[in-house]
């Protein structure tokens, strides 16, 4: 087992383009309603990820289905190099951690014990934690400066502080991907871009995968590494710079109301 | 989550009150037996009267073990409900595990004489009627459970379970509309409660299915855990949602539905305990929760027994009314001070 994980380590290092997520021919909906199609992408390690489109496009569908919360209807998914669909809930839960907009159920649990929730795939059947869990969920804390929450209960919890202690949480589950869903939102313009950053800076420190949805197209751009434009046939991904190029902002939404420029990475109102 | 050990002076103070609630529980009663007494026959088994002998371990000391089984039984199983649904509200009621076992009792007790052309049996034997109630409340489950399989949402599930129990009670209305007096008199006396009817043996059967219900909750106290963020972050947790679903739902049955079975229909004790324990204790964590809930369902279960036999008189109430008068103003003084109900 260790030895595995030092050959895992040393793949890693040697090549930091490992693979994380790929996502080929994929379409996402529901039985009666496919929302959108011909998704193709590679993530790779270290990279954040923004996903935009607009309203209804499927953004959260296509985080829920490489969740595997819910299933593709046609296409296939690998994470790190296993196929989705094979994978099961406790594999999956040390491959892929995720933050979801709907609300956690409990608003009585105390931030350190929802932090500590993030171990559950690697503790024993009743839940116990070792070192090596103690020491991980005191790394997350450090990291993002939680330290003065950890008591608290979550109701105590402005929405900016909530966020960040999910995103502690999917950080404590150790996992290669976490998967992030309107991160920003209920946030004023401070803390979407504290949230955003902060997430930049996950990624580069740990060199995990961080895929997430926003409708802040402009920040997004600014940003991150890799973006994946939602359309319902035509998706894009690449690099912001290579994207806007393209032109796949351009028609994203009805020019006689917004228009994208190109030169500022903007999108201004048609008058 | 969090060190047992933390909580290790508070649980032995626990076990130390539901010490001291028994030797009361069953030092108090219509017979006036003197305190030392008590004790003596308990501790020392000396035998100063053969009828005070007899009332202790015929009649006392099961009602009282009856009373920590309901308590403990009936808490935990709320504790596993409000949980699973995520709904601060939600009580072994809800999955119309109660109301089966009525429509059991009430088939039993009433159907019987409409169905054999208004020939009465003479009296139905408490054992039978312990089965029957179990059956009731088997077989409602497994209509739940039946539905709940095509069901993925947890929320609709509550609502199912609140639709069987309507219809139970509707058909146990039908019954009663139907029925002579007597008998509806008898089905009266069960939906009153009664922790007194248990004989050792069947006492011993209660214990083994409540113990296997406590087994099943314990197992299931790492996805009860997770599933305090939701079912939907339980899963990406690792948990096998639709397993542990039913483990718990089978727990709460064999735990709720065996104490109505024997004890009737005892209410409230499973939506307050559970609430009660989580302010004290304030935690979410089950591991605690689990036998916190335990010894409190158990030494309240006791006081309210205490307070319902109405010491020194020969008169003793039904103790669901008991538990409701207790219960109701619990639950409203939780929520006018916490202005919310959490879990």
């Amino acid at each position: 087992m260790a030895l595995n994980k030092k050959k895992k380590d040393v793949i890693l290092s040697s090549n930091s383009q490992h693979i994380t997520i790929a996502a080929k021919d994929l379409s996402i909906g529901y039985k009666n309603l496919r929302v959108a199609s011909d998704i193709n992408f590679n993530s790779h390690s270290g990279e954040l990820i923004g996903i935009v489109g607009v309203n209804g496009i499927g953004k959260s569908t296509l985080l829920r289905t490489l969740g595997k919360i819910q299933t593709p209807l046609s296409g296939s998914i690998l994470i790190n190099n296993n196929a989705l669909n094979i994978l099961d809930n406790s594999a999956l839960a040390s491959e892929i951690s995720i933050v979801l907009t709907e609300a956690i159920a409990s608003k009585n649990l105390r931030v350190l014990e929802l932090i500590a929730l993030g171990r559950q795939p690697y503790t024993n059947w009743i839940g116990t934690l070792n070192k090596h869990d103690k020491s991980k969920i005191s790394e997350v804390i450090q990291m993002l400066q939680l330290e003065d929450l950890v008591h608290k209960k979550c109701y105590e919890l402005s929405d900016g502080q909530l966020q960040r202690v999910l995103i502690a949480r999917a950080l404590a589950q150790d996992t290669s991907i976490i998967l992030l869903d309107e991160p920003t939102t209920h946030l004023d313009l401070y803390h979407k871009v504290q949230i955003l950053k902060l997430l930049k800076s996950i990624t580069e420190k740990t060199k995990k995968t961080i895929l997430f949805t926003s409708h802040e197209i402009e920040m997004v751009i600014q940003l991150s590494d890799q973006m994946l434009v939602l359309k319902e046939t035509d998706s894009s991904f690449g690099k912001p710079s290579q994207l806007i190029k393209q032109g796949a902002f351009d028609n994203l939404f009805p020019s006689d109301t917004v228009s994208f420029d190109a030169d500022t990475g903007t999108f201004r109102i048609s008058k | 989550m969090e060190k047992l050990s933390k909580y290790r002076i508070s649980f032995l103070l626990l076990l130390l009150v539901l010490v001291l609630c028994f030797v009361l529980n069953i030092s108090l009663g219509s017979v006036s037996i003197p305190f030392k007494n008590t004790l003596g026959e308990l501790f020392l088994g000396s035998i100063k009267n053969e009828s005070w002998h007899y009332i202790l371990w015929n009649y006392r000391i099961p009602k009282a073990f009856t009373a920590i089984l309901a308590g403990g039984a009936l808490s935990l199983s709320g504790l596993l409900m409000q949980t699973l649904f995520r709904n601060p509200l939600a009580g072994p009621f809800v999955l119309g595990i109660s109301s089966g076992a009525s429509l059991g009792a009430a088939l039993l007790i009433m159907g019987a004489s409409i169905f054999s052309g208004f020939v009465s049996f003479e009296r139905i034997p408490s054992f039978s009627l312990a089965i029957g109630a179990s059956l009731g409340s088997f077989l409602v489950l497994l209509a739940v459970l039946t539905v709940a399989s095509r069901v993925k949402d947890t929320m609709a599930l509550l609502i199912i379970g609140l639709m069987f129990g309507s219809i139970t009670a509707a058909i146990v209305s039908i019954l009663s509309y139907f029925t002579s007096s007597e008998e509806l008199q008898r089905y009266v006396y069960w939906s009153f409660g009664s922790l007194g009817d248990l004989s050792w043996s069947q006492l011993s059967l209660l214990a083994g299915i409540v113990l296997i219900g406590i087994l099943l909750s314990i197992a299931s106290i790492k996805a009860l855990n997770s599933l305090l963020l939701g079912e939907n972050y339980a899963q990406s947790l690792g948990v096998q949602l639709k397993k542990s679903r039913y483990i718990i739902i089978v727990a709460t049955a064999l735990l709720a539905g065996s104490v109505t079975a024997f004890a009737g229909p005892i209410a409230f004790v499973g939506l307050a305990v559970p609430h009660l324990t989580r302010q004290i204790f304030n935690t979410t964590d089950h591991k605690i929760l689990v036998p916190a809930v335990l010894l409190y369902g158990a030494i309240l279960m006791l006081l309210c027994d205490t307070v319902a036999q109405l010491p020194s008189s020969a008169n003793v109430l039904p103790i669901n009314a008991i538990t409701s008068i207790i219960g109701a103003p619990v639950v409203i003084w939780l929520l006018t001070r916490k202005r919310r109900m959490l879990f």
